[in-house]
């Protein structure tokens, strides 16, 4: 009700929230940039997350009986990681861990998980705030490509 | 189930395995990979064994290690095993057991769970002591790599 009482007023506020699309000067350029660095930081921590998941599950197989004391350090940093996530982000990680991986990176346009290609205008909108990182083909998180990796990549095949 | 055959050729069995230190083990394991071009640079995947190393211990008692690492610089899933005269070789700093069975796992990190099956293979055939001492009475590595072949889980 109180969507179509907007729509009769002629508000110019959207009305589903969640399809709501930023234009690109939505945000000052210093707020975009934080909140660029939040989301790199994000999918950082679910990728060490990952990780320590995986180092976990790999010495259930190998240590069956006699876990070494590592492992309860382990399990506290993912205690620990897992608080710095959103509840919203890690759902959406929960739910595609449980069939592979949550988070992959990026690299030269291309998702590691799928091994697809991840639209140009996807990349820039990612990167300008306006969608989450998020692969538009198999719907894992992305780390997009820093400018520090390009020029490493670069120089490697230099 | 996963093919142990195609990933363990006979030239990736290493008898009589040497080195005096955790290093030098874990290189000379991963030689064959990069004799095969399975690694692109062993010094960084020597370096990411040793940084899963300190992670948690991949030596388990009885004298056996599973030393496995993700790594950019691995183009596909590999495995190498390597068997050492007793007393064996000092893998752990901290573990005071020696080891004589280690089975080395290249994973690539654009698949970093694709090991787990193989790791759950061998971890099943390291379980049953009697299978560990054929395998160190292997005289060939073809025999070696028969005698790993032929478990069936």
């Amino acid at each position: 009700m109180a969507v179509l009482a907007r729509r009769r007023r002629g508000s110019v506020a959207p009305v589903w929230p969640g399809l709501r699309i930023k234009q690109a000067d939505a945000y000052p350029k210093g707020r975009r940039r934080a909140k660029d660095e939040l989301m790199r930081e994000t999918v950082t921590a679910m990728l060490e997350l990952q990780e320590l998941e995986i180092i976990l599950e790999e010495s259930k197989i190998v240590h069956r009986t006699d876990p070494p004391r590592q492992m309860a350090e382990i399990q506290q940093r993912i205690v620990e990681l897992r608080r710095q996530i959103p509840d919203r982000l890690l759902r959406r990680y929960d739910g595609h861990r449980r069939t592979g991986l949550g988070a992959v990176q990026e690299a030269a346009g291309l998702c590691r998980g799928c091994n697809l290609n991840v639209p140009q205008g996807d990349l820039n909108r990612m990167k300008n705030d306006q969608m989450h990182w998020i692969c538009p083909n198999c719907g894992r998180f992305l780390l997009l490509e820093s400018e520090e990796d390009k020029e490493e990549a670069g120089s490697q095949e230099a | 189930m996963i093919d142990v055959k195609a990933l363990l050729p006979k030239d990736h069995v290493i008898l009589n395995l040497t080195g005096s230190s955790r290093r030098q083990i874990l290189a000379a394991l991963a030689a064959p990979l990069d004799r095969d071009a399975v690694i692109t640079d062993l010094d960084r995947f020597v370096d990411d064994l040793e940084c899963r190393e300190n992670e948690i211990t991949t030596q388990v008692a009885d004298g056996i290690a599973f030393p496995h690492a993700r790594s950019p610089a691995v183009r596909r899933l590999a495995l190498t095993v390597g068997i050492a005269e007793a007393p064996g070789l000092f893998l752990n700093p901290a573990v005071s057991e020696a080891c004589r069975v280690f089975f080395l796992i290249a994973v690539p990190s654009f698949a970093p769970t694709a090991h787990l099956p193989l790791l759950q293979r061998l971890a099943d055939f390291a379980h049953e002591p009697k299978r560990i001492l054929k395998l160190l009475a292997s005289k060939t590595p073809a025999q070696a790599s028969r005698c790993l072949v032929s478990f069936k889980g």
